[in-house]
Order: structure tokens, then sequence, then C-alpha cells
């Protein structure tokens, strides 16, 4: 199967990093290991938040994949969530009586388009101008994540607080734990359900036939007669608006924008969902291991008292594997 | 006023001519954000470890080198895409350093560094150094060569000269060149902080374009460019630090979109 | 003095990309103080051979001696041998870069002035003295490019040189210093290899011809043991005839004359409107002012090189590439890009067969399919099982082809193109662009094809057929127009055609 090499080689790798980086913490190499691969399980309180990453992880790959599923790349993750998440925060701050099932519909929706509309201008870039949409998404990300951290400290901020942050959602606005203190919730059906949809999208609808063979081969799609240019148009704007909605789920997490509440969740989806490649369906149990790898690692460099972001290491490690041609044992000329 | 626009470009000239030699080989230097960062990084760290600032500079250079040589062989030894792996450099800078300091110092955040260092000797050794460029790639056979790796991969090798090795030493100058941007960063402000590079190697990147890819033509953007951030710091000064910090990706953009537009023109026959 | 000689054994080339054998088993033998000529149609692998030779082409095996030293040439990665010196047909210079830099590229001495001085003494020696080493190579002309690389070549004294279809671009005005230059050349003991097709260049000065066709070698003679007559036929003739991968028994041409078949009646064409015609399409030099129409009922063909214009009229035809001038109208409305051909019913068999004709990541179903997925969903549903069932009804009629869920590009060519043919042909559309339709099968499925096509034409279809392969021209064909240099010279009726006034016309040696 086609890119199954460079996956395994890719999680290969990761798990030799993180060995290393673990080995060098200085609690012992065996221990630092059990205490990742036990980490998520220690407390239900652990385990909760450990599904309920993964399910916004899983949502962020969805959103990345679903560029992929057409043959175009979002690399602008990072300004899409945290689009979806300040315009949801001016939902809640602006409109703050409405009643709960409305209110919560709202900031899903506002969060969905504020993401499609970015995506969607990177899509409009490429089919008019032909602009690579890899830089276009990401230069686009670049300036929304710095206007938006300037409506945080400007317009969005809570001046009786001494985070960078805007108020707190009224609790209307939030979903509500199943399962506290954890913070599992309702992601969890959306992630399981989204990922039921993107498969039957790409597989059964005329849709996602034409995305996948503009993916297979965009020269043989335009050749019969597949609008190509529209195609990377919609597929950018789905994957915008995914990503938008990721940014709502983690506003409704964290329960109020805080500074860095996108925490990463860009880059996070983009390693999944290349890492999945062509199989957007298994997105879900990338996910999961993904997130055991983090948190996992998390919780032991904690307990030996060195704590360092692994996912940077985790992130550069896929780039630079999954899209190694050379990795696919082809004969390339 | 001169000398501060003078000063202010450095690091914009640097990294704007490591991009230039990289984008003349064929392989745009995507990694040149990274590359500074840990350019200023290293330095940092090594002065603080008591290491002299000469050789701290030189183990910038070095780790830039190096990225430089590890992006091309994953573009290239590999076949990746070179964009994608760009950013994994770009990715990898903040973490690993993170890591690093994490290990060495004991903490992960701003590193400062005190020594007084009298840069100003080197605001109008960019000029020379320009010129010298200048020469370089149009004159001697080593940057005729540059060239040739990019627009005729063929020719080079019926000269026997291999355009993969052109174009990784073209990688590693360049990171080494946005590196020393970087190590400049960090000797001026005294210190490194996380995130210190805020865009200028994309920003480099845009002088490669406005400059018409000539060294001389990133000499005089780079001044420009110098020239509207300190106007606009004077100017524009209650506006929110974090739209001027937009600016950078913003004309990225329309330097993408317009060379883009400039070279769809040209068709197959 | 040593005698000098360089001695390629046993080349064999493939394209990597799509496995086609290009050149099998070369052998060749160059001579000091010998032209030596090396001839053929285009397309035969003359470049790739000389490129081979040169050492800037690596073949899958081969051997080459230069004197006593020995070069195993598949693992030879260096470029150009130090001894060869080689003047291309199409500059790879770099348009921007000066003379100078381009000849000096890679090797000594350094300095400006040493270049300049160098490289105008070798110039003037030799008569070229009119050429500017600080000349763009931009600004220059083909001829005074293939001059200066002659020059480049003196000036690494080289033995061997090696030079393709030098006279193309260096007539005019020099063709009498051009000769004079290869016997002085040949006098001094060195080794040239003439890249051509032009015959009467080869009588007037080559030593030994050897000819190449379909890749291998034909075979080597003496000037004066081979007449133009027999080197026309070596060239040309044989009993078999070039195609890509192709070998057509051509036995049915008898006496010069192609004996029509009973479908190659001629057309009264005056009462009916064309389906497909194209107005003075024009395309930087590739295509000049070219307009044809196609009647339904009929298929032209357009034969010709594809580098002399068949391949972008190919793209322009079918809205890969924009026409610079002129347009193409579809029922007599004005038709543009290839998503509104296609909305407007154009059926299309590319040259391209496994990049643009087929999506070799996708199944033989999805391949299949893709004119018809509109049609075949509900409401946008697509059934699997439905798309593998309407994949089946299209297999008939094509020979052998695979399951259905297999990805494309686990097939044979010939079943690829089978399953480009399945979902081109035959569903009822009225205008056809078909090329090379019988690429990378066997004899007894083209017959089939081409019953098939003959087929669709009875019932009124348009067909545009644009051939690389003169005895498909001929047996299908109800016209047939020639393509030479961007022009197309002429259409007659098919049964006025004999083979070896297409080949004559083809190579641009008038009608």
């Amino acid at each position: 199967m086609i890119g199954t090499l460079r996956t395994i080689s890719a999680i290969v790798a990761v798990l030799i990093i993180v060995m290393l980086a673990l080995s060098g913490t200085g609690g012992g190499f065996v221990s630092g290991f059990t205490d990742m691969l036990l980490g998520p399980f220690i407390s239900a309180l652990a385990f909760g938040n450990f599904l309920e990453t993964a399910a916004k992880l899983t949502l962020a790959g969805l959103a990345a994949s679903m560029a992929f599923s057409a043959g175009c790349f979002n690399l602008g993750g990072e300004g899409q969530v945290l689009a979806g998440g300040l315009a949801a925060t001016a939902v809640a701050i602006y409109l703050p009586e409405l009643p709960r099932g409305l209110a919560l519909t709202l900031i899903v929706a506002v969060g969905f388009c504020a993401g499609g509309i970015i995506g969607t201008m990177s899509g409009i870039l490429r089919a008019k101008w032909r602009v690579d949409e890899l830089i276009s998404t990401f230069l686009i990300s670049a300036v929304i994540a710095n206007l938006g951290y300037a409506l945080l400290v400007g317009p969005l901020r809570d001046l009786d607080s001494y985070l960078i942050a805007a108020p707190p959602l009224p609790s209307a606005y939030q979903l509500l734990p199943w399962w506290p203190p954890s913070r599992l919730s309702a992601v969890l059906v959306w992630a399981v359900l989204l990922t039921m949809a993107t498969h039957i999208f790409l597989q059964f609808t005329i849709w996602g036939y034409r995305w996948r063979l503009r993916k297979a081969n965009i020269e043989f799609a335009s050749y019969v007669g597949i609008n190509t240019a529209s195609i990377a148009i919609v597929s950018l704007a789905a994957s915008g608006a995914l990503y938008g909605l990721v940014g709502a789920a983690a506003l409704m997490d964290s329960g109020r924008a805080v500074q860095g509440f996108t925490n990463n969740l860009g880059w996070d989806g983009l390693a999944i969902g290349l890492v999945a490649g062509n199989r957007p369906r298994w997105i879900p149990i990338f996910a999961i291991v993904y997130t055991w790898i983090i948190l996992g690692a998390q919780t032991a460099t904690v307990k030996s008292g060195f704590s360092f972001a692994l996912s940077g290491l985790v992130q550069a490690i896929i780039f630079f594997l999954v899209t190694a041609r050379r990795l696919e044992g082809k004969n390339i000329a | 006023m001169l000398e501060t626009v003078a000063s202010v470009a450095i690091p914009f000239i640097l990294a704007g001519l490591g991009g230039l030699l990289s984008e003349q080989t064929g392989v745009l230097n995507i990694s040149l954000e990274g590359c500074i960062a840990s350019g200023a990084f290293f330095t940092a760290l090594l002065i603080t470890l008591g290491v002299p600032a000469p050789l701290a500079v030189c183990g910038a250079l070095a780790s830039g080198a190096l990225l430089g040589l590890l992006l091309s062989g994953i573009h290239m030894g590999l076949k990746a895409n070179l964009f994608i792996a760009g950013m994994g450099v770009n990715i990898l800078v903040p973490s690993l350093s993170g890591l690093i300091s994490n290990g060495v110092l004991g903490h992960k955040g701003t590193i400062r560094i005190t020594g007084d260092y009298n840069l100003s000797p080197f605001t109008w050794l960019m000029i020379p150094l320009t010129l010298l460029l200048t020469f370089i790639i149009h004159r001697s056979n080593f940057g005729i060569s540059f060239r040739a790796a990019g627009v005729a991969p063929r020719f080079l090798s019926e000269r026997g000269i291999s355009p993969n090795r052109v174009k990784t030493s073209a990688l590693s100058i360049s990171s080494a060149m946005a590196s020393l941007a970087g190590a400049f960063l960090a000797m001026r402000i005294e210190a490194y902080v996380p995130g210190m590079s805020s865009g200028r190697g994309w920003i480099a990147l845009v002088l490669v374009w406005l400059g018409f890819r000539h060294p001389l033509g990133i000499l005089f953007s780079a001044y420009f460019f110098s020239l509207i951030i300190i106007i606009s710091n004077i100017t524009l000064g209650n506006l929110p630090f974090t739209i001027l910090k937009s600016l950078p990706y913003i004309a990225a953009l329309t330097a993408f979109i317009i060379a883009n537009a400039r070279q769809h023109s040209a068709t197959k026959y | 003095m040593v005698e000098l000689s360089a001695v390629l054994k046993g080349a064999n080339f493939t394209w990597k990309s799509s496995g086609i054998e290009v050149a099998r088993n070369l052998w060749l033998n160059l001579d000091g103080g010998q032209i030596h000529a090396l001839m053929g149609e285009n397309g035969v692998g003359k470049t790739t051979l000389g490129h081979i030779i040169t050492g800037v082409l690596q073949p899958d095996s081969g051997i080459l001696q230069i004197g006593k030293k020995h070069y195993n040439l598949n693992k030879h990665r260096d470029g150009l041998f130090r001894e060869f010196g080689l003047v291309r047909q199409h500059c790879i210079w770099p348009p921007n870069f000066r003379i100078r830099e381009a000849a000096f590229l890679g090797s000594k001495p350094h300095g400006l002035r040493a270049q300049n001085k160098k490289f105008s003494q070798t110039a003037e020696r030799w008569g070229f003295g009119d050429i500017n080493p600080e000349e763009r190579v931009g600004r220059m002309d083909a001829a005074s490019l293939q001059r200066a690389q002659m020059v480049v070549a003196l000036m690494m004294e080289a033995k061997f040189i090696v030079l393709d279809e030098p006279s193309s671009a260096w007539e005019e005005g020099h063709e009498a210093e051009f000769f004079g230059l290869l016997e002085l050349l040949r006098a001094e003991g060195r080794a040239i290899l003439l890249i051509t097709h032009r015959i009467d260049d080869v009588f007037r000065i080559a030593d030994v011809i050897t000819v190449l066709r379909e890749g291998r070698i034909v075979g080597t003679w003496n000037i004066e043991e081979i007449s133009k007559k027999g080197l026309i036929s070596a060239m040309f003739e044989g009993d078999k005839f070039t195609g890509p991968g192709l070998s057509i028994d051509t036995k049915r041409v008898i006496g010069g004359k192609t004996q029509p078949g009973n479908n190659q009646t001629r057309i009264s064409r005056e009462s009916i409107k064309p389906v497909l015609e194209a107005r003075n399409l024009g395309h930087s030099r590739q295509l000049k002012a070219i307009s044809f129409k196609v009647f339904p009922g009929e298929i032209l063909a357009i034969t010709g090189l594809r580098r002399e214009g068949l391949s972008c009229l190919e793209d322009v035809l079918t809205g890969n590439i924009e026409s610079a001038s002129g347009e193409l109208l579809i029922d007599s409305e004005p038709c543009r890009g290839s998503l509104e051909l296609r909305r407007r019913g154009l059926r299309y068999v590319p040259s391209d067969k496994l990049e643009r004709g087929s999506s070799l990541d996708s199944t033989l179903a999805e391949n299949i399919m893709a004119l018809e997925s509109a049609k075949l969903s509900k409401c946008g549903w697509l059934n699997p099982a439905l798309l593998n069932k309407h994949a089946e009804t299209r297999k008939p009629g094509w020979g052998a082809l695979g399951k259905v869920n297999r990805k494309l590009g686990e097939f044979s060519g010939g079943n690829i193109q089978r399953a480009i043919l399945a979902r081109e042909i035959g569903t009822g559309a009225k205008v056809y662009v078909l090329v090379d339709p019988v690429w990378g099968l066997d004899d007894l499925s083209r017959k089939k094809v081409y019953t098939q096509i003959k087929k669709i034409r009875d019932r009124g279809a348009a067909i545009l057929l644009l051939a690389t392969n003169l005895d498909e021209a001929l047996e299908i064909a109800n016209r047939i127009g020639v393509i030479h240099d961007g022009q197309l010279l002429e259409i007659r009726d098919a049964v006025d055609w004999n083979k070896n006034e297409l080949q004559r016309t083809i190579a641009g040696l008038g009608v």
C-alpha cells in the first residue's frame, strides 16, 4: 500500500526519539518508558482527559485530511483553530444571554464558518492564480495568529483577569463534562460521527470520488472533465471549517480563550493527517497513539522533574519522513 | 538615523542573501526562520557557558550549516516535500532548543547574556559583503555553477558537477547565513528570547523577490524595509505590536502571489 | 600518432518513468580521421545514442572503450567524457547566462580576462570570430548557439565531436563554412559523429554511415558501399514500420499504393456541416494557423512528428493549453478549455496514456466510470457494487481486462490502453480525438480496435486521428493531412496518398 512504509518509518523514528528523550531525563529508561505507557491510565481523570484530547486531535486530523483527500495541503491549521475559537468567544461576549441550545449551536456554527472562510481564501488563491496552497495557508495563518493575539489583548480581553484572556464563557455556553473532574465531553461523539461522515463522503458519494481522483492524478482529473479548481476551494474551505470547529471545541474545553488555548492543535492535526495519508478512517487510531505518546511522555517527564515540549520534536520527525518518496521503496528516476 | 536603519537591516541582509543563494540553485530555503532562531539560541547558550563570543558565533554558524544539511538530506536524499520538510526544521528548532536549554541550563526561557558587544563595525560591513557576494555569484565559477543548478541541472551534470551537491552546499551556506543573522540579533539585544526571530526568515524570502534576486537589490530592499519598520515604530507606536508582526507575512504572501503570477505566464511550448 | 578510436558496445536504454525501451544493443565504432554519419527517422534514438556515447546519458548497460580505456557506462556519473565534445541540436545552456559563463562552467581558466582570451583565440582560429563571449545565451539564435557549442568542443580539445542535427540550424550562409570545418577536423585526425536525417549532406561529406531504426542499428556501411536509394530504404522501409512499440506488417502496400479498403470511399462533403472545426489555430512556433474540418461519418488523420507540431496540436485541440490565436468549434459553436470540451461531448484518447489518460492509483472501475460518474450516481450517492457492474459491462469488445477493483497501476500497458478505450469509445458520442489508439496492443486487439473505430464512424461520429503511425492512418482514415514545422501541409483523400509520399512529406522533402 502506498505510503505504508513511510508511515511505519515515521512512527518508528518517533518512538526512538521519544525513548532517547526519556532515557535522557535521568529517571532511568525503563521506568521512564513504563511511566509513559501507563501515563494515561493512572487515574480516571487522566484517562478522561486522554480521551478528550484524542477526540480533539481526531477532529484536527480530519481537518488536515479534508485537504489531503483532494490533493491539497492545509498548513494553516493554527490560524484557523484560533479564528474559530475567537469567533466563538466573540459570540459569547456579545450575545451572553441566549438559551443553551441556541448558544451551543451558534458557537459551533460560528467557529466552523470562521475557519472555513480562512480556508476558502487559500482555495480561491489556488483556483484563480494557482498560488501554492502550502504557502498561502501558512502565511495567512501566521497573519491570523498575530491579529488574533491582538484581539485577545485588545477588544476581547477580560480586564478583571491577570491572564491574557477573554472573559470565561457563561456556563450555558459550555459543554457538560460527562465524567467530572475529567474534561471528557460530547466532543468524543463529534469525533466518531465526523470520522464516519468523512469516510462515507469520500467513498460513497460522487463528490468524494472526484476529490479522490484529483488527489490520485490531477492531470487525469481535469482531463476527464472534473473541475479541479473548484474542488481545491471546497476542500480547503472544508479543511479550514473543521479546524474552526476544533477551535470552538478547544474554547469550550478550556472555558475561555486564554493565550495559547489552541495549544498547537493545528500542527498536531497536520501531523496526524499526514500519517494517516490515504486512510482518513484510521485517523482516530493515529490520534489515540499520538495522544498517548505526547501525554504519556508528559507524565513521565513531569514525574522525573524534567518537563519539555515533546510535540515539536515528534511533529518535526513526522514532517521529515511522511512525504519522503524515497521511503516508498519505489525506483525513483 | 542612517546608522539605525543600517543596523536594523543587518539580519535581513544576512538572511536575505542566504535565501538568495538557495533560491538561485532552485531550492528555496523555507527554514530560514528556524535557522535564525537556532543561531540566536546557540550564540546565547555558548556565551552563557563561557565560550568567547567569536567562537560562540562560529558555533551558531555550524548549527545553521547542520540544519541546512539536514534539510537537503531530507529533501534531496529522501525526496521529501521541500516546504513540509522546511516547516519541520522551523518546528524542530524551538522544540530542540527548549530541550537543550532545559538540559544544560535547567530552564527553557530567556537566556540573558552580558558582554557589551560592539557591533557597530558590522553595520557597514554589509555593503562590502554584498558586493563580495555579487562577485561570487556572477563572476566566480562557484557562483556560476550555483546559478546553473537552478535553471539547467542537466547542463551542470554534463560538465561533471553534481547538481545535488551544489544544492546541498547552497542550502547549508544559506542556513548558516541565516543563523549568523540570529547570532547578530542575540548579541544586539544581549539575550535569547524564544520566538525572537518573529518572521524575519519570511521577510528575508520576500526580500529575495523584492530585490529582483540580485544581492544589491536585496541590500537596498532590506534598507528600505528597515526604514519602514523604524518609521512605523515611531508613527504607529500605539498600534498593537502584534499587528506589526503580521506585516511580514502579508508582505510574503503578496510577494508569493506576484512571483507566481509572473512565473505562470510562461507556458510549455 | 596513436590511432584514435572509440567503440561503444552493447548499450541498452530504457526510460525509467515509462519502462519504454528506447535503444537496444547499440554498437558504434568511431575512428580518427573519419566522419561517421548516424542516420534514421526522427524519434528512432539517434540523439539518445549520441548522448550515451558522450557520457551525458546513462544507459542501463553498455561499455565504452576509448583507446585502451574501458568505461562501464551504467556506472559513469561524471557527465561528458573529456575526449568528447557535444554540439546539441537544442542547446541546454541557461538563457540568462553569458556565452563565456556557459563555456567555462566547471573548467579552467578562472579569470574573466583569461577566459575571454582563450575563447576568442579558439573562435578566431576556427572561423567563429563573430561570436561574442559576453553575449547572453537567450539572445542568440539556434545556429549561433550551435557554433558557440562547437567553439567549446574545440576549446576543450575534444578528440571526438558529436554534432546533433547541425545543418538544420546552421545552413543559411554558413553551409560551405560548415563543410569546410568538418573537412579540416577530419584532416586533423579527429573523429566526428554527424547525427542527421539529411541524405544529401551525408553523401557530400561522410565516410561511414550507420542507420538506426526503432532504437536498433540496422547496419553500418562505408559510403561507397551504399547508394542513396539503399540508404532511404534502410531508413524508412524494410519489412516493418516504426511506431512507438508498434510494428505493422506492411505487405498490404503493393506497388507504392495502398489498396483502398472498402471503407475508404470518397465522401462528398458539400452539404454537411462539420462537427469539429479548427480555424487558424496558432501557438508560438509550434503551430502556424492550422485550419481543418471534421465531418460526421469520417475519420480525418493528421500525421507527422510529435515535436514538429503534432504534440502541440493535441494539447491545443483538447484544451490543455490555450491557443495563441484562432478558435476551435464544435457544431459551429466556439469552445475553449478542457472542461467545456468535455461538457460538449468530446471523447479523447491522449498520447500520454499513463499520466493524462489514466489514474494508476485508482481502480479499474474508477477509471472506466470517470466520464459517467454523474449518470451513475443517485442524488450524489455512488454504489460501489453498481460501479463494478458498470465497469464489467464495458469490458467486452476490448479483449482481456482484469478485476475491476484492482489498481490500474498493477495492469500491463496494453490493459491500461484497453481501459482508456473502454472509457472513451462507444458511448454514443459524436466527436472524437484519438491519439495512437492502439498503443501497446497486440495484433489481434489492434484489429478489434480498428473495427470498433470504423463502427462508431459509420454510426456518424466525427473522428480526428492524430497518428504517428502511417499505416494506421492509411488503414482507417478517410482523409489524411500532414503536419510539418507547425504547418498543416496538405489534406487529401486517403486513397490519393501512398506511404512513400507521406514519408517524404513528413520529413519535409516536399509534397
